[in-house]
C-alpha cells in the first residue's frame, strides 16, 4: 500500500486489547487515511467494536498506540482538538431533553441556530421541541447524527448504527450519511457486519478475522453506487466469500 | 365517554362508600351506635363546621402542616444532598454508605423514648421525628437513582464533552429523578405518620393537640374530625407528589401517548383527572 503523504487521520500501531483470557485485538496495525470513509466488517464477535472503542477513546488498548491525528492519550496528548464523535448502535438520546436539547448537548446555548439547522440537514426540521420517546427508530438515529454534525467533527465513528432499522429506512439513512460525508468531508469509520452497507457507503472495506486485518481492499466505485449493479454486486460477493472461507492465521495479511 | 364507561368508571367505586355512611347513620339514629363509639356521620359534619368557624380547625392545621413540612425540608434536604454526595462519590460512599444503612435498621419510633431525652416534647422533638423518617425513604431512592443511570447515556454525554457539574445537570440528576420522586412519595407518607405519633405524644397544638384534647372531654366528633383531617392532608400530600411527577418528569412515553401537545396540556389534564380520582388515605407505609 502506497503511504500517503498527508498525515493519517486514524493510526493504530501494534494494537491489543484482553478481555480475561479472551485477545479480542491481537497486535493490529490500521491507517486510515484523512477524509476517507472506511468500513470495518466481521463476524460478530471479531473485536471490531472494541477497535471502534479504542479510536473512540473510550477504551484504552492493553498494549500498542492509537493515534488519532497525530496525538495519543498514551502520550498525553489529547486527540480531544480532532473532534472525535461516535455514533452509538442505540441513538443514546437523553429521553428528558427535547430533540432540540439533545442536539444542544454539550455544545454553548448561543449555538441553536446551529443545531437547528442540523436537524434540517438530517431532514427533521420542525421536529425541535419534540420528545426523543415521540420519534421512530430512524428518526431518533437522525437526531444523533444531527447531534455529532453540530461538534463538526473531523473524525466520525459509527458503531452499527443502522442495525436496528428496517431495509427502507436503512437505505434512507444511508443516502443521508452519504450526502453529509460528501458534504461535510469528515474521516468516517464505520462499524458493521452487513457487507453490503459497507460496500455502499465506504471507500475501503477493513475485514477483520481473530483480532486481526485480514482484508483491507479500496472501494472505487463511483458515487452514486446504485444497489443492483454488476461492479457492486461482484464486488459485494467477493468480499462476504472471503469472510465466509476461514484462512489459517499465518496467512493474516499485514496492514 | 359512554354511558356504560361512566357508570363503570365513576358511579362504581362510589356505591360501597355511600352505602356504608348510610348504614352508619341509619344505625347511629336507631340507637345501635353509641355517640361515645362513633358518633353520625352528620354530627362529625357539624363538629368540623364549628370548629372550621370557630378558626380553631385552620390555626390547628396551619401548625401541624407547618410541622409537617418543615420536617420533611430538614430530612429530605439533608437525605437529597447526602446521597448525591455518597452517589457521585466512591470515596464518600465507602465512608458513609454501610453506616446510614445500619442506622436505617432502627424503627424510626424506636427512637421516641430517647428522642424525649434529648429533646424534651417541644417543637424540636417533632421536627426531629418527622426528618428522621423522611430521611431514609429520600436517602435511599437518590442513591439507588444516581446509580442505576444508564451507563450509556454518561458514556454518550462524556464522549461529547460534557464534564462535571453540567454531567450531573444534564445526565445523572434527571435520569435518577423518577427513582428519587418514588422517594419523595414515600417520605411524604412518612412524614403524616410521624407527625401524628409526635402530636398524640404530647403537643400544645395542631390536629394532634385538637384530638387528644376532645379525647378527654369525650368529644368523639372532634377525634373523628382529627382522624379524617389527617387523611385528607395526607391525600393533598400525595397529590401534590403526583402533580411533582407530571410536571418534572414530561418526557414519560404513557403521558406523551396521551398527551402530545407538551407540558401545559399533560398538566391540565393530569389535574382534571387528579379531581375526579376518589379521596382515598393512601400514605402510611411505615
Amino acid at each position: 500500500m502506497t503511504a500517503t503523504m498527508a498525515q493519517p487521520a486514524v493510526q493504530l500501531r501494534s494494537i491489543s486489547k484482553q478481555f480475561g483470557e479472551r485477545l479480542v485485538l491481537d497486535r493490529l496495525d490500521l491507517s486510515i487515511a484523512d477524509g476517507a470513509f472506511v468500513s470495518i466488517i466481521g463476524r460478530s464477535g471479531c473485536g471490531k467494536s472494541t477497535l471502534l472503542r479504542l479510536v473512540a477513546g473510550l477504551d484504552a488498548p492493553d498494549d500498542g498506540a492509537v493515534e488519532v491525528y497525530g496525538a495519543s492519550e498514551a502520550a498525553g496528548t489529547s486527540p480531544e482538538a480532532a473532534r472525535r464523535r461516535m455514533m452509538f448502535q442505540d441513538a443514546r438520546l437523553l429521553p428528558w431533553k427535547t430533540v432540540l436539547g439533545n442536539v444542544m448537548l454539550g455544545r454553548p446555548p448561543s449555538e441553536g441556530d446551529e443545531a437547528r439547522a442540523a436537524l434540517r440537514e438530517v431532514g427533521l426540521g420542525g421536529r425541535e421541541r419534540d420528545w426523543p420517546a415521540q420519534l421512530s427508530g430512524g428518526q431518533r438515529q437522525r437526531v444523533a447524527l444531527a447531534r455529532a454534525l453540530v461538534h463538526r467533527p473531523s473524525l466520525l465513528l459509527l458503531d452499527e448504527p443502522f442495525g436496528a432499522l428496517d431495509a427502507l429506512t436503512r437505505l434512507e439513512m444511508h443516502a443521508l450519511l452519504t450526502r453529509l460525508w460528501e458534504a461535510h468531508r469528515f474521516t468516517a469509520m464505520l462499524v458493521t457486519h452487513d457487507v453490503h452497507e459497507a460496500v455502499a457507503l465506504s471507500d475501503r472495506v477493513v475485514l477483520i478475522e481473530d483480532g486481526r486485518v485480514v482484508l483491507n481492499e479500496s472501494i472505487a466505485i463511483a458515487r452514486p453506487r446504485a444497489r443492483a449493479t454488476a461492479c457492486v454486486a461482484e464486488t459485494e460477493e467477493r468480499i462476504l466469500q472471503r469472510m465466509l472461507a476461514p484462512i489459517p492465521r499465518s496467512a493474516a495479511l499485514v496492514d | 365517554m359512554t354511558t356504560r364507561a361512566v357508570w363503570g368508571g365513576r358511579i362504581v367505586p362510589w356505591i360501597v362508600p355511600a352505602l356504608g355512611l348510610i348504614l352508619w347513620e341509619a344505625s347511629a339514629r336507631a340507637g345501635w351506635l353509641s355517640a361515645r363509639v362513633l358518633p353520625e356521620p352528620w354530627a362529625v359534619a357539624r363538629a368540623a363546621w364549628a370548629l372550621l368557624q370557630s378558626g380553631e380547625l385552620l390555626a390547628d392545621v396551619k401548625i401541624s402542616a407547618a410541622r409537617a413540612l418543615g420536617g420533611f425540608a430538614i430530612g429530605g434536604g439533608i437525605g437529597f444532598f447526602l446521597a448525591v454526595a455518597t452517589g457521585c462519590s466512591k470515596a464518600l460512599e465507602a465512608l458513609l454508605d454501610s453506616t446510614v444503612q445500619m442506622i436505617r435498621n432502627i424503627p424510626v419510633l424506636a427512637m421516641i423514648p430517647l428522642v424525649i431525652l434529648w429533646f424534651g416534647i417541644e417543637e424540636e422533638a417533632k421536627l426531629f421525628l418527622v426528618a428522621l423518617g423522611v430521611f431514609f425513604p429520600v436517602y435511599v431512592n437518590t442513591f439507588h437513582g444516581i446509580r442505576s443511570v444508564d451507563a450509556g447515556l454518561v458514556e454518550m454525554a462524556k464522549s461529547y464533552g460534557v464534564r462535571g457539574v453540567a454531567l450531573y445537570r444534564h445526565v445523572v440528576l434527571p435520569g435518577a429523578l423518577p427513582s428519587i420522586l418514588v422517594g419523595v412519595r414515600f417520605a411524604l407518607g412518612l412524614m403524616w405518620v410521624m407527625l401524628i405519633v409526635a402530636e398524640t405524644l404530647s403537643a400544645q397544638s395542631g390536629i394532634g393537640y385538637m384530638t387528644m384534647n376532645a379525647r378527654e372531654f369525650m368529644q368523639t366528633d372532634v377525634v373523628v374530625v382529627g382522624i379524617l383531617l389527617y387523611a385528607l392532608l395526607g391525600k393533598f400530600a400525595d397529590q401534590g407528589a403526583r402533580a411533582l411527577e407530571t410536571w418534572l418528569i414530561p418526557w414519560r412515553a404513557g403521558q406523551l401517548a396521551r398527551q402530545p401537545s407538551g407540558r401545559r396540556a399533560g398538566r391540565a389534564a393530569y389535574w382534571r383527572k387528579a379531581f375526579k380520582r376518589p379521596i382515598a388515605w393512601r400514605g402510611a407505609k411505615a
